[in-house]
C-alpha cells in the first residue's frame, strides 16, 4: 500500500487547523445576532459594540480553548510572508469597503438620480459589502465556508428587501446560521481534541 | 576486494538512512516537521494522530539519528517541549 505525500496539503492542513476551531465564526454570528437585537429593540449601541467586543475577546478565547488543544506551531517564513501579504490585502479591502460605505452613506442623502437609486435599494449595498468581505476571507484563507456565508447574507438581505421584512431578518438569519456553524465547529474541536494533559518532565 | 568492501559499506549506510525515514510513521512525523519551522509536542500529537507514548518513541529515534532537535523549556511553570527538524534531517528528507 502506497500513499503519496503532498507537502502542500500537509502544510495547509496544519495551518487551517487553527481556523477550524469555530471561534471567529461563532463571534461573527454572535455579532450579527446582537446587531439584529440592537436594531429590533432600539439599542443601536449594542449593534455597534458587539463587533468590537468580538475582536477584543477572540485572542483570549483562542488562547484558552484552541492552543491548549492544538498546541503551538511556528510556520515557515514562506507561510509567515503569505500571512502578512493576506493581512495587507485585507487592509486594502477594508479601506476600499469603508470608502464605498461612505459613498453609499452620502447616497442616502440628496436627490440626484444615483442617490435616489441607492435609496431604493434599501440596505442591500451593505449586504454586498459584507458578502464581498466574507468572500475575500474565503479566497485569502482558502476557507470555502465563507462563500456560503456570503451567499446567506446576500440572500437574507435581498429577500427581506423584496418581501419587506424587518431588519431583524436581515441580520438575524445570517447571524443564527453563522453562529450555529461556529458552535458545531467548536464542539467538534473540543470532542476531537480534548485538552492535553501537561507534559511530564521525563517525556521525550 | 577493496571495492567490494566499499560497495558493501555504502549499501549498509544507504539501508540505515532508509530505515529511519522510510518507516511510514517516521516519514509522517518528518513530513509534518518539514513543512513547519518548529512544533510543540501537543501539536505533533494533533497533526500526526499518534498516541503520546508512540510519539515519544518515534521522536527518540529521530533524535538518535540527529534528524531533529528537541528543545525543552517552560511556559510559565509548565514544561514545554518544541521540536524542529535539523539541517541534517531536512537534507535527508529532501534526498529521500
Amino acid at each position: 500500500m502506497s500513499e503519496k505525500i503532498s507537502l502542500k496539503k500537509i502544510e495547509s492542513k496544519a495551518y487551517l487547523a487553527y481556523y477550524q476551531d469555530g471561534i471567529y465564526v461563532l463571534l461573527v454570528g454572535l455579532s450579527f445576532i446582537c446587531m439584529a437585537l440592537g436594531v429590533k429593540n432600539g439599542f443601536m449601541s449594542l449593534a455597534a459594540i458587539a463587533p468590537v467586543l468580538a475582536i477584543l475577546i477572540a485572542p483570549g478565547l483562542k488562547k484558552a480553548i484552541t492552543l491548549p488543544r492544538l498546541g503551538y506551531v511556528k510556520f515557515s517564513p514562506q507561510r509567515e510572508r503569505k500571512e502578512q501579504t493576506n493581512r495587507q490585502r485585507l487592509v486594502v479591502l477594508m479601506t476600499v469597503t469603508a470608502l464605498l460605505g461612505v459613498l453609499v452613506f452620502f447616497g442616502y442623502s440628496g436627490n440626484a438620480a444615483w442617490q435616489m437609486w441607492i435609496r431604493s435599494l434599501g440596505i442591500i449595498p451593505l449586504s454586498l459589502v459584507l458578502a464581498v468581505v466574507a468572500s475575500a476571507l474565503g479566497l485569502l484563507y482558502d476557507i470555502k465556508r465563507c462563500y456560503l456565508y456570503a451567499a446567506i447574507i446576500l440572500t437574507a438581505f435581498i429577500l427581506s428587501h423584496i418581501l419587506e421584512l424587518s431588519l431583524w431578518f436581515q441580520f438575524g438569519l445570517p447571524g443564527i446560521v453563522i453562529f450555529v456553524t461556529g458552535l458545531v465547529l467548536l464542539i467538534h474541536l473540543i470532542s476531537q481534541h480534548p485538552k492535553a494533559p501537561t507534559e511530564k518532565p521525563h517525556e521525550v | 576486494m577493496k571495492s567490494e568492501d566499499k560497495l558493501q559499506r555504502n549499501s549498509q549506510v544507504t539501508i540505515e538512512i532508509s530505515r529511519v525515514i522510510h518507516e511510514p510513521t517516521l516519514l509522517t512525523v518528518i513530513s509534518y516537521m518539514y513543512v513547519v519551522e518548529s512544533a510543540d509536542y501537543i501539536s505533533l500529537i494533533c497533526l500526526t494522530g499518534l498516541m503520546r507514548v508512540n510519539l515519544s518513541t518515534y521522536l527518540a529515534k529521530l533524535e538518535e539519528a540527529n534528524y531533529i532537535v528537541i528543545k525543552k523549556g517552560c511556559q510559565g511553570k509548565k514544561p514545554h517541549t518544541t521540536v524542529r527538524l535539523s539541517s541534517q534531517g531536512r537534507d535527508a528528507f529532501r534526498q529521500y
